[in-house]
C-alpha cells in the first residue's frame, strides 16, 4: 500500500463544534421554562393570597396557616400521613413473603408469576378502586351475595379501609420486583459460609439474608409511599368523605379555583415525599457494603413439600386477590345487564360498541397526546441523557437532578404548577392540549432519561473516539454509532412511557379541557356517575393496550417485563 | 517534499482540579522518524497515554506543539488528522460487522462501495481475517478482535499508528505473537506507529526506539540497548531491568562508596529532584545484577548472602551490604563457592559496568 492516498488538512484548525452547544441550549432552556419555571411559580403563588399578582408586598403564610386553623386541611393531612404509611406498610407485609417464596422456595412457573406481578402497575391504578366498588361496593357482587346468603351487612369500603387496601394492592409489586431481585442476586457463599458456622435456617434469614436486603426493601418502600402520597384516583372514588392531599388540592382547584391554596398543598405534600427520601436516605447510609457480587450461582433454593406448598399457596392467594380488579373490570366489560342476580344476565359487546360509535374520541386523544408526549420525552430525553453522561459543563449535576425531580413530585403537583405557570404571564397554555403533552413530558422525560443514560454508560466512550478518528464528524459518530447502540435502550423506555401515559389521571385532571378528554377521563366520569360497564369496556381497552405495549416493550429489549420496572 | 516526522515540542497537559493542578504531562520533546516504530514506555500515570491522546487529537494540549510532516497539528481536529488508532480495548463498534467496522472510515470518506470492497477485503487478509468479515465483534475472540481493530486502523492509509496498550486484554502466549504480527505489519506498511504500553519486555523487542515517561516528564529516549546500558535516571535503571543502588559520595571524578572504595563510574547522569526515593541517597552507584561479582574471598564490598535461587540459565543471589539501598541482585552464570544462604563474601565489579547519579561536585 502507498503511503497516503487521503492528505489530512492541516489548514483546517479546530472549528468549534457547534452542535453540542446547541443541544446544551436547547436541553437547558427546555428545562427552565417547562420544568424549574411553572415550578418556581408555584411556589410563588403559595405564599400569595388568591387572586393576587405575586408580588413582595402581597407575601403572606396565610395559605399555610389553613393547615393550622381549618379541620379538613388538618385532616387531610393526617390523612395522607396515615393513608401513605398504612398502604406502604400493608404493601410491604404483602410483598415479602412473596418475594421471598418466588426467589428461595422451588415453586411451579415462577417466570409466570413474576410477569403477572407486574400487571396492577401498568393498568392505571384506580381502575383498581372501581372494580372494588364492583365487588364490595353498596351494591356490589360480594356483599350482595354475603347479604343474601348470611345475611350479614359487610362495611362499606368507601373510606380509609378501601383507600389503604386498593393503594396496597395496586402499588405491592414495586416492593416485590425490587426484593426479589435483590434475594435472587445475592451471593449464596455468604450463606453457605454462615450454615457452615452451625446457623440455623431462622438466624441465617433474620441476620444475612435479610440485613443484606434492607436497602431493596428500603427503595421499594419509598416508590410506594412517593405513588401512595401521590394519587388521586383512588381516594377520589373510594375516599368518599375521607379527604387526602391529592384530593384537598383537586377540590381547591375545582369548587373554587383556587390555585394559590393549591400550590400550598402542593408544597406540603412534596414535603412529606421529601421526608421520605430522608428516611432512605438515613436507613442506607451505613448499609454502603457491597450486598451483590457477581456470583453467577443462583441461590440456593428450599425443595421440600412443605415449604413449596405453603409458598405456592400464598403466592397464589395473593395474586389472586391483587389481580381480582382487572379480572372484574375485564369481566364485566363484557356484560350488559347484571343486576339482582349472582351471574350476569345479558353478554354482549354492548359496552364497547357504545365507546367505538359515540365515545371513541378520548380514546383517540389520549393516543395522540401520549403519542405526542413520548416524541417529544424521547427527542429531550435521549439528548440530555447522552450530554450529561458524556460532556463535562457547569451545572450538570443540576440538569440531572432537575429532570429527575418530577419523578419524586406527584403527578397532582406538577398539574398544579403547569396550572399556576400556564395561567397567565409569558406563556398562557390553559385549555390546550400543549399543556396535556408539556406536562406528561415533564412527568415522563426522566424515564427515556434513566433509560438512555444507563445505556450510554455501557457504551465504551472509546467507540466514539475511534469514530472521530477514523474521520467522521459529531453527528456522523451519533448518527452511525450512538444511536444505533442505545435504540433498544430509547424504544423500552418509549413504550413504558407511553403505556402509562396512557391512564395518566393525577395531571390529567386537572388540566384537561372539554376537547380534550382522555380514556382515564372517560372511565373517571363514567365511575363518578356509576355508569360501570361502560367504565369497565374503556378500562378492558385501557388494559389491553398497555399489556400489549409493555409486552412488546419486553421483547425488545429482551428484558422480562418486570425488569421494566426495577 | 518535507520528511513525514512526527515534532512534538514542549508538550504539556495540566488537569485543572479545586485542590491545584495535575501536570500530567510535562514538558515533553521528541521526534519520530518515517516509519518508526515508537513506543512509550512507562507505569500507569506517567503521561504516556495522554500524550498518545493528545497526537491523536482526543486532548487538547495546554501548551506545546505537535508537527506533523511539517504541518502543525497542534489544532487540528481529531479526525483532519488522518491518524489510525487502536485501542486496548478494541473499541469494535458492536452493531456492525467486521467487515463494516473496517469500512467505517473509508464510508465516512465518501468512497466507492467498490473500492471500499477491495481495500476491506485486502486489509482483512493480510491479517488473516478473510473469513471473518461477516461476523459480529461479538463472536470474535480476543486477538481476532484485536486484529480487526488494527485493520480498521489501517485501512484507510494513516499517516501515522497509535497503539494504547493493544496487548494488554490479552493471555501471555498470544501477547508475543500478537506483538511480532504488529511488527509485521509495521515493516511491511512502513508506516511510522507510536506505541504506548507498561511492560518494558514488549517494548524493548518490538521498538525502533523508545521513550520512558515517569511522573509527566519523559526521562529517556534511545534505543533499547542504550535505554539500559545507559540509562538516563535511576528511574529508567529500575523501570527497566533490575538495578542496584549504592550510596556514593562525589570526589571530582570518582565517587567513594560507603567503605571508602573509589569507583570511576562509565557515565554521570544528574539526578532528577523527583527520583531521589528511587535511588535512596543524593548520589548513587548503579550497577546492573549480571555485572555484578560475588567472590567468598575478596571484592569491593563485603556483603551476606541471604539467599540463592536456582532460575535456570543462571543463579540469582540475593544478598544485603552496607550502603546499598535495598536488598542487593545478582545473578550469576554459575554457582558461586562457598555462596551457601547465610554465608558472608564480597561483592565485584568493574568501573566501566558502574552508572553514577549525582548533582553536585
Amino acid at each position: 500500500m502507498t503511503a497516503a492516498a487521503y492528505t489530512p488538512l492541516a489548514q483546517q484548525r479546530r472549528t468549534i463544534d457547534w452542535i453540542p452547544i446547541l443541544v446544551g441550549v436547547v436541553t437547558m432552556a427546555t428545562t427552565l421554562v417547562f420544568l424549574v419555571y411553572p415550578l418556581l411559580r408555584a411556589i410563588g403563588g403559595a405564599f400569595v393570597p388568591n387572586g393576587e399578582p405575586l408580588a413582595v408586598e402581597n407575601l403572606t403564610f396565610a395559605n399555610f396557616e389553613r393547615f393550622f386553623i381549618s379541620a379538613s386541611y388538618q385532616r387531610a393531612f393526617w390523612h395522607s400521613l396515615v393513608v401513605g404509611i398504612a398502604a406502604t406498610s400493608l404493601a410491604t407485609l404483602l410483598a415479602l413473603p412473596l418475594a421471598y417464596a418466588v426467589a428461595r422456595v422451588d415453586i411451579p412457573f415462577r417466570r409466570a408469576i413474576v410477569a403477572l406481578a407486574v400487571l396492577p402497575l401498568i393498568s392505571p391504578p384506580f381502575i383498581g378502586a372501581y372494580s372494588w366498588i364492583i365487588l364490595l361496593g353498596r351494591n356490589g357482587l360480594i356483599t350482595r351475595w354475603v347479604a343474601a346468603t348470611f345475611d350479614v351487612q359487610l362495611p362499606s369500603i368507601y373510606g380509609p379501609f378501601g383507600v389503604i387496601v386498593a393503594l396496597a394492592l395496586g402499588y405491592f409489586p414495586y416492593v416485590f420486583l425490587i426484593v426479589q431481585g435483590a434475594l435472587a442476586a445475592s451471593d449464596p457463599y455468604v450463606e453457605e459460609a454462615a450454615r457452615m458456622m452451625g446457623a440455623s435456617r431462622w438466624r441465617i434469614l433474620r441476620t444475612i439474608t435479610f440485613p443484606a436486603v434492607v436497602p431493596s426493601i428500603a427503595a421499594g418502600m419509598l416508590i410506594v409511599f412517593i405513588k401512595v402520597l401521590g394519587d388521586f384516583g383512588v381516594p377520589s372514588i373510594l375516599g368518599g368523605e375521607y379527604q387526602v392531599l391529592p384530593t384537598l388540592i383537586y377540590y381547591q382547584i375545582h369548587g373554587f379555583f383556587n390555585l394559590n391554596a393549591a400550590a400550598a398543598i402542593a408544597m406540603v405534600n412534596v414535603a412529606l415525599t421529601i421526608g421520605a427520601l430522608g428516611v432512605l436516605a438515613w436507613v442506607n447510609r451505613r448499609r454502603t457494603f457491597a450486598t451483590i457480587t457477581g456470583v453467577a450461582r443462583a441461590s440456593r433454593r428450599a425443595t421440600s413439600f412443605g415449604a413449596r406448598l405453603a409458598a405456592s399457596l400464598y403466592v397464589f392467594v395473593v395474586l389472586f386477590v391483587a389481580l381480582l380488579p382487572q379480572l372484574t373490570v375485564i369481566v364485566s366489560s363484557f356484560v350488559e345487564r347484571w343486576s339482582g342476580s349472582r351471574i350476569p344476565l345479558i353478554w354482549g359487546l354492548g359496552n364497547f360498541k357504545r365507546i367505538l360509535t359515540n365515545l371513541n374520541q378520548p380514546v383517540i386523544n389520549s393516543l395522540i397526546l401520549a403519542g405526542t408526549a413520548t416524541l417529544v420525552c424521547v427527542v429531550f430525553g435521549t439528548i440530555t441523557a447522552y450530554y450529561v453522561s458524556r460532556k463535562r459543563f457547569v451545572g450538570r449535576w443540576a440538569l440531572d437532578l432537575t429532570i429527575m425531580l418530577p419523578f419524586v413530585l406527584p403527578g397532582l403537583v406538577v398539574g398544579v404548577a403547569y396550572l399556576v405557570g400556564f395561567n397567565d404571564g409569558w406563556i398562557v397554555l390553559t385549555g390546550t392540549a400543549s399543556i396535556l403533552v408539556l406536562a406528561y413530558f415533564t412527568r415522563r422525560a426522566a424515564y427515556i432519561f434513566r433509560s438512555v443514560q444507563a445505556a450510554v454508560g455501557q457504551i465504551d466512550s472509546k467507540l466514539e473516539e475511534a469514530s472521530t478518528l477514523c474521520g467522521a464528524d459529531w453527528a456522523t459518530t451519533m448518527r452511525r454509532v450512538v444511536v444505533p447502540l442505545i435504540v433498544p435502550a430509547i424504544l423500552a423506555g418509549a413504550i413504558l412511557v407511553f403505556a402509562t401515559l396512557l391512564g395518566e389521571i393525577s395531571v390529567t385532571i386537572l388540566l384537561f379541557s372539554a376537547k380534550w378528554k382522555t380514556i382515564s377521563i372517560a372511565i373517571y366520569e363514567y365511575v363518578i356517575s356509576d355508569e360501570l360497564h361502560n367504565a369497565s369496556a374503556m378500562g378492558t381497552v385501557a388494559i389491553v393496550m398497555t399489556l400489549v405495549l409493555v409486552l412488546g416493550a419486553s421483547r425488545l429489549v429482551g428484558r422480562s417485563m418486570a425488569d421494566l420496572f426495577r | 517534499m518535507t520528511a513525514r516526522t512526527l515534532q512534538v515540542g514542549a508538550l504539556t497537559k495540566r488537569f485543572p482540579l479545586p485542590s491545584g493542578d495535575i501536570v500530567a504531562v510535562d514538558d515533553v520533546t521528541f521526534e519520530v522518524a518515517e516509519a518508526e516504530f515508537f513506543t512509550m514506555l512507562g507505569p500507569s500515570g506517567c503521561g504516556k497515554t495522554t500524550t498518545l491522546r493528545m497526537i491523536a487529537g482526543l486532548e487538547s494540549p495546554t501548551s506545546g506543539s505537535i508537527v506533523f510532516a511539517g504541518q502543525d497539528y497542534t489544532r487540528v481536529d481529531a479526525r483532519h488528522r488522518n491518524i489510525g488508532m487502536v485501542f486496548q480495548s478494541y473499541a469494535l463498534f458492536p452493531h456492525l460487522t467486521i467487515f463494516e467496522n473496517v469500512a467505517y472510515g473509508l464510508r465516512v470518506r465518501g468512497m466507492a462501495n467498490d473500492d471500499v470492497r477491495s481495500r476491506v477485503m485486502r486489509i482483512l487478509e493480510l491479517l488473516g481475517l478473510g473469513a471473518l468479515a461477516d461476523r459480529h465483534p461479538g463472536a470474535l475472540s480476543g486477538g481476532q478482535q484485536q486484529r480487526a481493530s488494527i485493520a480498521r486502523a489501517l485501512v484507510y492509509e494513516p499517516g501515522m499508528l497509535l497503539l494504547d496498550e493493544p496487548l494488554a486484554n490479552l493471555d501471555a502466549k498470544l501477547r508475543v505473537q500478537m506483538r511480532e504480527e504488529i511488527r509485521r505489519i509495521q515493516r511491511e506498511l512502513g508506516i511510522m506507529s507510536l506505541y504506548v504500553t507498561h511492560d518494558q519486555e514488549e517494548a524493548m523487542s518490538v521498538s525502533d526506539r523508545i521513550a520512558v515517561f515517569n511522573l509527566g516528564k519523559l526521562r529517556q529516549v534511545g534505543r533499547a540497548e542504550e535505554v539500559y546500558s545507559s540509562p538516563a535516571t535511576p528511574f529508567v535503571a529500575d523501570f527497566i531491568g533490575k538495578a542496584n543502588f549504592f550510596k556514593a559520595a562525589r570526589q571530582g571524578d570518582t565517587f567513594a562508596l560507603s567503605n571508602g572504595t573509589a569507583v570511576r563510574p562509565k557515565q554521570v547522569f544528574a539526578l532528577p529532584a523527583d527520583e531521589a526515593d528511587v535511588a535512596g541517597f543524593d548520589t548513587v552507584i548503579m550497577l546492573r545484577p549480571e555485572r555484578l561479582r560475588l567472590d567468598p574471598a575478596r571484592g569491593k564490598i563485603p556483603c551476606r548472602i541471604l539467599r540463592r535461587q536456582f532460575l535456570g540459565g543462571i543463579i540469582r543471589y540475593s544478598v544485603e551490604a552496607e550502603g546499598a539501598k535495598q536488598t542487593l541482585t545478582i545473578d550469576a552464570p554459575r554457582d558461586v563457592a562457598g555462596g551457601g544462604e547465610g554465608s558472608g563474601a564480597f561483592l565485584d565489579f568493574d568501573d566501566g559496568d558502574a552508572i553514577a547519579y549525582g548533582n553536585a561536585r
